[in-house]
């Protein structure tokens, strides 16, 4: 489990650098938002492997329990990483609108 | 000793903030309001660091009644107190230059309310005792600045806070996972907690690995060697009482993160940190300050002398004694007052000129003596002249430089002071004293005050300057507490 959470982690990661790479605003944005859901992802695998452990709710049969703190981290995160993406999206829209383009080499000519 | 009064620093801007928002129409009500709950904020915060100099203990709240390492615990100590009464002093002093700045009729509805969650973010950060809450921190005052800045630079300009936002969001990034690998290290992200932890495992590199991050995270909201490229290009975009708050307090944000982190919470033993951060210091110092003679205005000027002081900064920070630590503090105060009250000027001459490209403005030493008068004591303030305020920090890094013997950082430290001094003697140069210059204009009416907002400003760091006793105990106390490792522990964690 601990070992496919790794690899999908680094898939997401090269994915998320591709597309922040891009020339296209759009991509850019995407890249972002999935770069935050890797953090979330890295987020999730310090709590260990999840395997044979239960929820942390206490009824008096198991005893080992997934630790909640990463989730609350992660719901945190999320929020932010919405209001982020809410932030982006208006900017990009912005210069969309006064450069009347939406490829980086035509806003940010060397 | 707990005490309620810790959360005031942080609720009083979120409240300001949604009033401000609901009473849109009341424009001049909205201004009192902003400046009255600034002050009172410094009335609180004067008397929590008056508690702690008193007792000489942290002032601790336990948010919510949870105990230290399993709920978020506020701590206030003396570096606390230090920073979150300069950031009220300085956000005081930049909204009433602002308010002469913009007429009240121009000013966008929202930007007083996002300064102000700005400054909430700005104090959280400062305050708080747990790395998380330092992250919410960051992205409170990183999503306020962004807005902040889209909303007052200038249509065709917006486009140059996406280089600001990209790197941020990057940074975000590399914080998120700087957590999640020390919650796994150490299981614990309260910084009392993870200093007791951190202790039993001094030799684990998974630690030296965790340091390394850190240092990339507070290094680029701190504009520190290679990631220092996103503030020249996004700084000047913005008007300059903003600029002036940005200028002087964000980067520190960073700054802070890092004399926390290092003093505080991990090792005292980690010297190769400490070596690296050294490292990164020389090429800070130097190739922020030679970029600066490239440019022809004077924020950008300003801009790039600002990453050459960080990098001083963090000479100190390397060298991670007492006296070097107490050096960077009282660097870092008379900074904070000097970089702020110069962007202070630069917008008094833009609007004086039109224009604050040193080419055009030319013999301002005739039209306006007095500003030249104030430019010239900042200037050589910067640059660490002998009776004002940067000579008492500059001269005992260099005594601490030279008792550890790394002569290229005493060497890198002096070169940047005189290229810091030649660059301020620059625009001096062409911008007060030449005559030749092409349009010469009659001076355009402004707001006078506005000289007098500058005026406080550089009477302080004057003050700093010709009686520096006070500030240096002061900043000698809050270094002491702040390795104080031990104290801190046994102060939080009950």
């Amino acid at each position: 489990m601990s070992i496919t959470t790794i690899y999908l982690i680094g898939v997401l990661t090269s994915c998320a650098i591709y597309l922040i790479l891009h020339r296209s605003l759009v991509k850019i944005l995407f890249g972002f938002g999935l770069l935050g859901h890797t953090a979330n992802l890295i987020l999730l695998a310090s709590s260990g492997n999840p395997n044979g452990k239960v929820a942390p709710i206490i009824d008096g049969v198991s005893n080992s329990f997934v630790d909640p703190i990463p989730q609350a981290l992660i719901l945190t995160a999320i929020v932010i990483g919405f209001g982020v993406t809410a932030y982006l999206t208006a900017l990009f829209y912005h210069i969309f609108q006064t450069e009347k383009s939406s490829h980086a080499e035509d806003i940010f000519p060397i | 000793m707990t005490s309620n009064l810790i959360v005031f620093p942080i609720i009083l801007p979120l409240i300001t903030s949604i009033l401000l928002i609901l009473c849109y129409k009341r424009l001049y009500f909205r201004r009192y309001l902003s400046i009255a709950s600034l002050f009172l904020q410094m009335y609180t915060i004067i008397v929590l660091t008056t508690q702690v100099i008193k007792e000489n203990t942290l002032q601790v709240l336990y948010v919510g009644g949870w105990d230290a390492p399993y709920g978020i615990a506020l701590t206030f100590d003396l570096l606390s107190g230090i920073m979150t009464g300069i950031c009220v002093f300085l956000a005081i002093i930049t909204l009433l230059y602002g308010f002469g700045y913009t007429p009240i009729k121009k000013e966008h509805l929202f930007k007083l309310p996002l300064f102000f969650f700005m400054i909430a973010g700005i104090q959280l950060s400062f305050i708080t005792g747990d790395l998380f809450n330092l992250f919410v921190a960051f992205e409170i005052l990183l999503i306020a600045s962004f807005g902040l800045m889209s909303l007052e630079s200038r249509s065709n300009h917006k486009k140059y806070t996406y280089p600001y936002v990209a790197l941020n969001l990057v940074g975000s990034f590399v914080f998120l996972v700087t957590i999640a690998v020390t919650y796994r290290l150490l299981g614990t992200l309260n910084f009392a907690d993870m200093g007791v932890r951190s202790h039993l495992l001094t030799s684990d590199p998974r630690l030296w690995v965790m340091g390394v991050m850190l240092i990339f995270v507070f290094g680029l909201k701190g504009a520190f060697f290679p990631l220092y490229y996103w503030l020249p290009k996004s700084y000047p975009i913005l008007p300059t009482p903003t600029g002036a708050f940005y200028a002087a307090m964000l980067t520190k944000v960073g700054v802070y993160g890092m004399i926390r982190l290092f003093g505080t919470v991990l090792p005292h033993s980690l010297g190769t940190l400490h070596t690296l951060v050294l490292v990164l210091a020389i090429p800070t110092m130097l190739l922020g300050i030679l970029s600066a003679f490239s440019k022809k205005s004077m924020r950008d000027i300003l801009c790039f002398n600002l990453i050459s002081h960080i990098g001083v900064i963090m000479m100190g920070l390397g060298l991670f004694t007492k006296e070097s630590l107490t050096a960077s503090l009282f660097y870092m105060i008379h900074h904070m007052l000097v970089i702020a009250s110069l962007f202070l000027i630069a917008g008094l001459i833009i609007k004086m000129k039109g224009s604050d490209n040193i080419e055009n403005i030319g013999s301002l030493w005739k039209t306006s003596p007095l500003l030249s008068g104030l430019f010239l004591i900042q200037g050589l303030s910067l640059s660490g002249l002998p009776p004002f305020s940067g000579f008492w920090p500059t001269i005992g890094l260099i005594r601490e430089g030279l008792s550890q013997g790394s002569y290229i950082l005493v060497f890198s430290l002096l070169a940047s002071s005189l290229l810091t001094l030649l660059s301020m003697v620059h625009i001096l140069f062409r911008g007060f004293w030449d005559t030749q210059s092409p349009n010469v204009q009659k001076p355009v009416p402004y707001f006078k005050p506005m000289v007098g907002v500058a005026g406080i400003l550089v009477l302080v760091s004057l003050g700093l300057g010709l009686y520096p006793e006070p500030v240096l105990k002061l900043s000698h106390d809050a270094t002491e507490m702040v390795l104080n490792q031990k104290a801190y522990q046994s102060q939080v964690l009950p």
